[in-house]
This record gives structure tokens, C-alpha cells and sequence, in this order.
């Protein structure tokens, strides 16, 4: 009885043993590791995909001209060697999922979009319906890595994404994963700006999406704004001069599946606190520099009578610098700040700060929140906004 | 051996058995809401199995009181094995559609569906020779580990105002909710494993029905927790495009790429409840075969030959889609009453004697 029992174990483990080995079946050198990826409208309808990837090689191949652009049928591929480790190809096709395709059928590599930092929509593309269906086939049927950060550009898409070098060290992604993580420490990038979570908003009915807005350096470094806060601006007219050519500040908000306007830096650190995901820990106000004291307390509501209401509750530090202002003049211009961002927002259609999340729960059916036309109310609610600053 | 150490290995035997009861009753529990529950209900699918789980602590306390001989000779207690036989093993290849369903979406995502298929069968046969006394055991040290590993991975992976998912409560209306709630209920079919007189170190002290029931209903109460991470990680939007099975299974998709380590280690939580609750099953239906054929008893051949029937099973299936095992499981309640009724009937004769 053991020896048949061993014998049937032996039997079993050996199939298992089998059946296990190989079940990855794809070698490294064999995929294109996508690190970066933009999508332009091209003529007639159709998408134009460019994507940056690793070639594997540290060798400078020499800047050819892109290659002749496809028809609207699709076809046609133009290289682009000009970043030592890194090559560029773009693809012309009806739709982004036939682009992708012909990349991958006319690489010899599959492409993997597994280590993917960034998607680049242009502007224009960003305010079609076709954003939502491009991340959407992006993020379902290539398995992209969905952490990857959904960034908006005025300028071309692709040529976003050619000059976009590592600067400092030697690898492109932890480049681009170091640049988000610290813009968004600074809280000028929207907090939620990762693929998965912009799909999501984009077909939620309950919040919008807000992507990171970013755009190509106009050089111009004696352009001063007196009147304006320094990153009170949007990306592309900021007074600086940088190897980096492509600057990353504040939004780009969504109403659905379409972007519907932009929030500076400074709009967006704002937005940051109204939802709760600041992480800066100082600001400077009136030439004087504080330090937050976390927690900073916001509480979102939706009032009886239909009124966006919030609350915020904040204790600074006074750590460097004179303050010239008081604690009641500090919260005064915070009350004025958001509501004139909540005001912005809902001009634009956006629910990006989620009050909708907060509106549902009175409903006890889909059918009765989707019939009860929040979208409408959500634009003509007047805004209160209360702030409480202490000063220690 | 005196008889105060013969309750007490009874009951721990009796234990370990209802932890495995348990574990089966959690799984199926998930993996048929995932099915059917979630595109019925969508956020609400959790509420669909509610009934299912107060059914499998009905079912297990109702399952005790049968200390029938199942199988004993006489032609009609040959059927009900038989028939408790069917249940348990088809049970199991539900359980196994889902458990490959998912593994094509996750962790094998470029291997053939057989492929996987076969390998699943292999561990569960692996797993199931010790019979059932093994796979109890096992049951019995990880019931404590299964849902709080489960719970933390919720607690580290949920992202800030998860709750919002939850809303509208009711989902897609009483309607909708009601026929989930009706369909979800064959998924308390492994309480019925309980109805197995059990070896030889389970005769002594039977515990009470509460006993039983507190630890299945406890146990489907874990699966049907585990159907609120759908609306929590995703919002009823997402749910309502999601139209494959295995992808409802994985439940941490939306807001994957962070934290991939805890992914991971749920996913492999997952796959372990799902797998020891197969395992528990095929053991359950090898008992019940034996009962039903005890000649075969001996040499194990039961257990071979419903891991062919199981393996002809997934073959179908992978013809035509693994969804299809999951529409057919309300057929599990059909042999239900038959198992049930008659052992009712003969406790009282037994009482009036």
C-alpha cells in the first residue's frame, strides 16, 4: 500500500514538475520594453502612436529623419536613434490598438508595455472621446503597467516624448519615476494621475479625472509675472532655463472622457489639500516661510440644500521669514482660493475633487443616482467654503 | 483508550472537518458571486450572497443531525452517496474552472488553458492523498491565517475612500439583487460534506448542529466579505464592463503597479483558499464514492477515477469556456432534498425506538 501511494505521489509530482517548466516562455532580449509612449492625432481620423524604448544597446545611433507618415490606412514606422540605450518609433494607423499592433508586428521584439512611465496625449486628442478608448485598449489589452502616469501636452505628443532625456543618472524610467515622485511631493501634479485610476474616473460617474499637464520649455527665463505666484502659471511659460525641456506643472482636469480645462501648479497643490493627498510639508505665504503640521483636516460635503461645502482645518509653523500675515487673513485668502478653484472646476464640469462620491450615498439605486441628474446640479451649486489657520 | 481521550480526538477531528467545510463553503461562495453575483448585482453582490451564507449554516447544522449510513448496503443509501458524490465533485470542478480562470489572467497569462488546467488538478491531486483527514488538518491550521492574511492585504492594497464603492447600496435594485441572491445559493453545497459519517477517529462524541454551523457560516461569511473588494477596488462602473470571469476574480486589478508585493501575496491567498477548498471537495466526493463502491475503496481507485471525470470535466470546459461551469451550478441544488429528507425521516424512527 505505501509503495503504490509513493509511487502514485511520485507519479503526480513528476507531471506537476512537467508541466511547470517554461511557463513564462519569453526571454528578455525578445521584447521591447516600452518606457514611454505618445499618441498625436495624425490626417484623417487617424492616430499617430510613438513610442521610446530601450534598444539594449549603449551605441548613439546617428538622428534620421522621420520616416514618410502612413496613410490613413495605416502602415509605416519612422526610427528614431538619437539617446544612447533608447530608440523611438512611431506608428500611423485608424486606431491606437491597429498602431500598437503594427509596431509590434514590424519590431522584431514584442512590444511590452510593462515597464511603461508615461502615456503623452496631445491636447486635442485629450479633448475628444477617443482618450478614454485609447487608455482604456492601452491599460485592458496590453497589460500595461498601471501605474503609469497619464500626462497632457499642448505641443506635439511625440516630439514631448523625443526630447525627453535622462538627465540625471543613466536610466530613462527611474528618471521619469523620480520626476513624478517629486512633483508630486510638491503637490504640483494631480495625486491620482496613474493610468488605472484616470481610467477609472474617466468612467465614473461619480468623479473626474485629472491628468498631469506638462509642455516643452519656451526658454524664456527673463519672462516675469509680477502678479502672479511662480507656480501659479502652466507649464511651458516658466521663467527658466534647463537641459530638461519639458516642464510638468498642474492639470489637466476631465468632464467624462474629455478634458475640459487646466489648474495651474498652484490650483492643483489646492486641489491637493481639498482631497486630502497633500504632501508638501512647508508653503510660503507672504514672504514668510511655514511648515504644515499634519494632519490637515478637510471635510467635503454636499448641504441639504444642494450647496458644495468644505471645510479645512490647518495648524502652521512659523519657520523662517517675518509673517506679515494673521492667521484670519491667511484663512480668508484660503477660503478665497478654493472657492474660486470649486468655481473653476465646476465651470469646466469637473467633479475632480469628488463630491459626487459624497452625493451618491444618498441614493439607494444606480438607476435613481443616474437619473438624478447630478451633473447639472453639480454645475449651478453654490460653493462654501470655511478655513481655520492657527498659527503656533 | 479511555473514553474522555476518544470525544477529545473526535472532536478535534470533527473540527478540523467543519474548518474544511468551511474553507470549501468560503470559495465556492466567491467564486460563483464573482460569476454571477457581481454582473447581476454589481456593487451589491456581497448582499446576493448573504442568504447563501445562512443556507450553508443551515445546511451544516441540518447535516449533523444525519448520522445515516450513507451507503450501507441498501440500494437507496447507495444513491444518496452516489448523489452526494456528484455534488462534491462538481463543486470541486466549479471551484477548479475558477481557479484556472484566474490563473489565465494572472499568473499564467501566456500558457495554455490546459495547461493550467492540468497543473491545478495535480496539485489538488497531490494535496488529496492523505485523504481527508490531511486536508482537514490543514484547513484547521490555516482558518485563522486564510482570512487574516486576507484582511490585511485588503487593509494595505484599499485605496483612500474605498467606501465611496460601496454606493448605491441596494446596486442594481431589489430585482436584480434578488435573482443574484437566488442563483448564489447552490454556492452552500460544500456544507453538505458535513453528511459524511467520517472515519474512524470521528467516532465518539458528536458535537451539536451549532458547532457546525457556526464554523461554515463563518466560513461563507469570509467569501462573501471578500465579494465587497470588487465594489471597493473598482466602483460599479468598472464592474459593469468587466466581462470575463477571471478578470471579476482578480479582484486588485484597478490601482495594480503599486504595492506589487501585497498584490501578489492576495492573489496567492486567494489561490490557496481556492485550492485547498477543491481539495476538500474531491476528498469529500472520494469518501462519498467509497460509501456509494466500497470494493474500490482499497486501492484508491475512487480517487483516480474522479480525477479523470474531473479532467474530462475541464477539457469541456476549455472547449466551451470555463463561464459555462458557473451557469451551471444551480444544478447542485437539485439532488439537495434527496440528500437531505430521508436521513430527517429516519432520525425520528431512530428516536421513537
Amino acid at each position: 500500500m505505501n509503495g503504490i501511494k509513493r509511487a502514485m505521489a511520485g507519479l503526480l509530482l513528476a507531471g506537476a514538475l512537467l508541466l511547470m517548466t517554461g511557463c513564462g516562455g519569453q526571454e528578455i532580449e525578445s521584447s521591447l520594453f516600452v518606457v514611454s509612449m505618445a499618441v498625436d492625432p495624425a490626417p484623417e481620423g487617424a492616430l499617430r502612436v510613438t513610442v521610446k524604448a530601450l534598444s539594449g544597446t549603449q551605441e548613439s545611433g546617428a538622428a534620421q529623419p522621420q520616416g514618410s507618415e502612413a496613410t490613413a490606412q495605416g502602415g509605416g514606422e519612422a526610427a528614431d536613434q538619437s539617446e544612447p540605450g533608447y530608440i523611438t518609433l512611431s506608428a500611423t494607423a485608424p486606431s491606437c490598438l491597429r498602431a500598437l499592433s503594427l509596431l509590434g508586428a514590424t519590431t522584431p521584439r514584442t512590444l511590452s508595455l510593462s515597464q511603461l512611465q508615461e502615456i503623452v496625449l496631445s491636447r486635442t486628442l485629450a479633448q475628444t472621446d477617443a482618450a478614454l478608448s485609447i487608455l482604456r485598449e492601452i491599460h485592458a489589452l496590453y497589460r500595461a503597467n498601471s501605474a503609469a502616469i497619464v500626462v497632457v501636452t499642448p505641443d506635439d505628443a511625440g516630439d514631448f516624448i523625443r526630447r525627453q532625456r535622462a538627465l540625471l543618472g543613466t536610466r530613462l524610467s527611474q528618471y521619469l519615476r523620480v520626476l513624478f515622485e517629486h512633483s508630486a511631493d510638491m503637490d504640483v501634479i494631480p495625486p491620482n494621475a496613474q493610468l488605472s485610476a484616470v481610467v477609472a474616473a474617466m468612467e465614473s460617474g461619480t468623479h473626474d479625472a485629472a491628468a498631469v499637464y506638462a509642455a516643452g520649455s519656451s526658454g524664456a527665463d527673463d519672462l516675469l509675472l509680477r502678479d502672479t505666484a511662480e507656480l501659479d502659471r502652466l507649464p511651458g511659460h516658466l521663467p527658466r532655463t534647463s537641459p530638461a525641456q519639458n516642464e510638468y506643472l498642474g492639470s489637466a482636469v476631465f468632464s467624462g472622457a474629455r478634458m475640459t480645462g487646466t489648474l495651474t501648479g498652484s490650483e492643483t497643490a489646492l486641489l491637493c489639500l481639498l482631497t486630502g493627498r497633500a504632501r508638501t510639508r512647508s508653503t510660503v505665504i507672504g514672504g514668510a516661510q511655514y511648515r504644515v503640521n499634519l494632519p490637515t483636516r478637510v471635510k467635503l460635503g454636499v448641504a441639504p440644500d444642494g450647496a458644495l461645502t468644505a471645510h479645512i482645518r490647518m495648524s502652521l509653523t512659523l519657520v523662517a521669514g517675518q509673517g506679515g500675515e494673521s492667521a484670519q487673513e491667511i484663512a480668508a485668502r484660503i477660503e478665497q482660493d478654493a472657492v474660486s478653484l470649486l468655481r473653476k472646476l465646476q465651470a469646466a464640469g469637473s467633479d475632480a475633487a469628488g463630491y459626487g462620491l459624497l452625493a451618491v450615498r444618498r441614493h439607494m439605486t444606480i438607476g435613481q443616482w443616474e437619473s438624478s441628474g447630478w451633473a447639472d446640479a453639480y454645475r449651478s451649486a453654490p460653493v462654501r467654503v470655511t478655513a481655520e489657520v492657527k498659527v503656533l | 483508550m479511555p473514553r474522555n481521550m476518544n470525544n477529545q480526538r473526535a472532536l478535534a477531528a470533527w473540527r478540523a472537518r467543519a474548518c474544511a467545510a468551511a474553507v470549501a463553503c468560503g470559495a465556492q461562495i466567491f467564486c460563483l458571486g464573482a460569476g454571477i453575483a457581481v454582473p447581476l448585482g454589481l456593487n451589491a453582490a456581497w448582499l446576493c450572497a448573504l442568504p447563501a451564507v445562512m443556507l450553508a449554516a443551515l445546511l451544516a447544522a441540518r447535516a449533523r443531525g444525519v448520522r445515516a449510513s450513507l451507503g450501507a448496503g441498501r440500494n437507496m443509501e447507495r444513491l444518496r452517496a452516489l448523489l452526494l458524490c456528484a455534488v462534491m465533485l462538481f463543486s470541486c470542478l466549479l471551484l477548479l474552472a475558477a481557479c484556472v480562470s484566474l490563473c489565465t489572467q494572472t499568473l499564467l497569462s501566456h500558457a495554455r488553458v490546459i495547461h493550467c488546467a492540468a497543473l491545478t488538478l495535480l496539485f489538488i491531486l497531490l494535496a488529496a492523498i492523505p485523504r481527508m483527514e490531511g486536508v482537514c488538518r490543514l484547513c484547521f491550521a490555516l482558518r485563522l491565517f486564510l482570512p487574516a492574511g486576507l484582511l490585511l492585504c485588503m487593509l494595505t492594497l484599499l485605496p483612500r475612500g474605498a467606501v465611496s464603492g460601496l454606493f448605491p447600496l441596494l446596486g442594481t435594485g431589489a430585482g436584480p439583487v434578488s435573482l443574484g441572491a437566488l442563483c448564489m445559493l447552490p454556492a452552500a453545497a460544500p456544507a453538505l460534506m458535513l453528511l459524511l459519517p467520517g472515519g474512524e477517529k470521528d467516532a465518539g462524541m458528536l458535537p451539536r448542529p451549532g458547532f457546525f454551523a457556526l464554523r461554515a457560516g463563518l466560513g461563507a461569511l469570509c467569501g462573501a466579505g471578500l465579494l465587497l473588494l470588487p465594489a471597493l477596488f473598482s466602483g460599479y462602473e468598472a464592474l459593469r464592463t468587466q466581462s470575463v470571469w477571471g478578470a471579476r476574480l482578480r479582484l486588485s486589478a484597478v490601482g495594480g503597479g503599486q504595492k506589487p508585493l501585497w498584490h501578489m501575496a492576495l492573489l496567492l491567498t486567494q489561490f490557496a483558499a481556492m485550492t485547498l477548498g477543491a481539495c476538500a471537495l474531491l476528498c469529500a466526493a472520494e469518501e462519498a464514492f467509497s460509501l456509494a463502491f466500497p470494493r474500490l475503496q482499497r486501492r484508491r481507485s475512487g480517487l483516480l477515477i474522479l480525477a479523470a471525470l474531473l479532467m474530462a470535466g475541464l477539457r469541456l470546459f476549455s472547449g466551451i469556456g470555463y463561464e459555462a461551469a458557473m451557469y451551471a451550478a444551480p444544478l447542485i441544488a437539485l439532488p439537495v432534498p434527496l440528500l437531505l429528507l430521508p436521513a430527517g425521516k429516519r432520525k425520528r424512527k431512530a428516536a421513537d425506538r
